[in-house]
């Protein structure tokens, strides 16, 4: 079943939720929207399950237009952000209240209910815990009777918000990998809510950026994640390094170093922003290829499998810096001690209007950049 | 009944409010009517603290005075509450019978206080579910 959503708007109030938003999700597709909170991706999920009216637009699932339909009639799973069970049922009762609420007509005998409930337990892995309340479940296992429950009505869609907000980190990656596994089973069209950007980049096909209400970014995780539209998706998808300039002679100065770039359409002094993710800048003892910029060593985090190091550039900027063990070991380096940092891929925007931007890949040429426009 | 409703309204408002519409919504998406709704979802939410306001309601009309005597004129067996029967007793002289009725009363006060603290102790439990939520979701 796909999703088509075309221009919708809402607003609460003065407050503009959805700014002409078109979405489109293929059948079978798992699909993260991403963005912080206030940017309109929970009530975009409530717009597609009937639970908000948008006030222009349309929604339709498979061609057709449900955007005046009842929530009732349009079959969409829902999956709060706190599960919103029923807290006077059983984990039993829960599943099979959309079974048993259906008119008389429709509705599956006791024995069908029973035998569809205790199959959805056991794929959720809580058949022992039929006859629990939800009050005696852990985090995980609402979580899980939660989606038990959405299923139970088998629904054409399947929306999730914030699936994994409530829980541990531990918790979170299990059952991150497990509703990855649930959904390549079912083959349902999914679409999640979520703020934490490496959910959306490990567990989407493709994911949906929002900002202020409005879709910022839609593609592969290794789309928005290599190629970000918009500094909001640059920073938002990662730990960035920023850098303010302006274009001098053609080039680009940073204070703390300058690009030689083909920056032809930038005019003369214009500013631009140059972000570098920690993990595409290095660190070396002697000078090497350009661009490069000294700093001094400020502070070396060693756990984990990249070493954070953190330096201070001439100009007094904070950079940081990700390396692999075998690459700092190989260094040997100290605190205080002056290095040069070495840019291996950045990519530049201008300041003002994001429309054009510079995707500057230092690593197979250093002087050639290649510049492309955003859609 | 209009001076007790809003005890029981009072009661009801902020535990609604406390406990929130996603139930519904759930119970909504799973394709369930509005009556539906308010007798499977709605209703057993609520019901000690509807049960609550109902309490703290009847007792405010056991001890109704000023309101009765003034506006319905007190007709023994027809309009009457007890507090304005101790006082017709009182004024018959049958000091026995206005003492036992006032007995009575004080013991129906004891009664409704008992209630009152086992049903609280159950709104808390019915609010204490959404306490846990709230707290999982600020962490």
């Amino acid at each position: 079943m796909s999703i088509e959503v075309r221009h919708i708007t809402k607003a609460f109030g003065t407050f503009v939720a959805l700014d002409k938003v078109s979405l489109t999700v293929s059948r079978g597709e798992l699909v993260a929207l991403l963005g912080p909170s206030g940017s309109g991706k929970t009530t975009l999920l409530r717009v597609i399950a009937g639970l908000e009216q948008p006030e222009r637009g349309s929604v339709a699932l498979d061609g057709q237009d449900l955007t005046h339909r009842n929530v009732r009639d349009r079959q969409v799973g829902f999956v709060f952000q706190h599960y919103a069970l029923f807290r006077h049922m059983s984990v039993f009762d829960n599943v099979a209240f959309g079974l048993r609420v259906r008119p008389r007509r429709q509705r599956p005998s006791a024995q069908t209910i029973r035998d569809k409930v205790v199959k959805l337990l056991t794929l959720v892995r809580l058949e022992q815990l039929a006859a629990h309340y939800p009050a005696q479940l852990s985090g995980g296992q609402r979580q899980r009777v939660a989606l038990a429950r959405a299923l139970a009505v088998e629904p054409k869609i399947l929306l999730l918000d914030e699936p994994f907000g409530a829980l541990d980190a531990k918790v979170r990656q299990e059952l991150r990998r497990w509703l990855r596994g649930l959904h390549d089973d079912l083959g349902i069209t999914s679409l999640f809510v979520t703020h934490d950007q490496e959910e959306a980049l490990e567990l989407a096909d493709r994911v949906v950026i929002m900002r202020d209400g409005q879709v910022e970014q839609v593609g592969t995780p290794t789309e928005v994640y290599e190629h970000p539209a918009t500094p909001f998706v640059y920073h938002f998808l990662g730990h960035a390094n920023v850098f303010h300039g302006q274009v001098e002679e053609s080039r680009l100065d940073f204070g703390a170093f300058r690009l030689e770039l083909p920056l032809g359409h930038l005019p003369e002094a214009t500013t631009a922003v140059a972000y570098a993710r920690p993990h595409l800048l290095d660190i070396a003892h002697q000078p090497t290829e350009p661009p490069q910029f000294r700093a001094t060593i400020g502070s070396i985090h060693t756990a984990g499998p990249l070493v954070r190091v953190e330096l201070v550039t001439e100009i007094g900027t904070v950079v940081h810096v990700e390396i692999p063990q075998e690459r700092y070991r190989q260094l040997a380096l100290q605190r205080g001690a002056a290095v040069f940092v070495r840019v291996k891929e950045m990519q530049v925007f201008p300041q003002h209007g994001n429309g054009q931007l510079a995707d500057v890949d230092l690593s197979s040429q250093h002087t050639g950049a290649a510049s492309r426009s955003s859609v | 009944m209009f001076v007790t409703l809003p005890f029981v309204a009072r009661e009801l408002i902020p535990l609604m409010q406390a406990q929130g519409q996603a139930e519904e919504e759930a119970a909504r998406t799973l394709g369930a009517g509005g009556w539906q709704i308010f007798v499977q979802i709605t209703l057993p939410n609520i019901r000690w603290g509807l049960l609550y306001g109902v309490i703290m309601g009847n007792a405010r009309a056991m001890g109704e005075f000023g309101a009765v005597s003034v506006v319905s004129g007190h007709i023994r067996g027809l309009t009457n509450t007890m507090p304005l029967h101790v006082e017709i007793l009182y004024h018959e002289y049958q000091f026995a019978a206005a003492f036992g009725v006032a007995s009575l009363l004080t013991l129906l006060a004891l009664g409704t206080l008992a209630a009152r603290r086992v049903i609280e102790w159950h709104v808390t439990t019915e609010l204490g579910y959404h306490a846990v939520a709230q707290m999982t979701e600020e962490r």
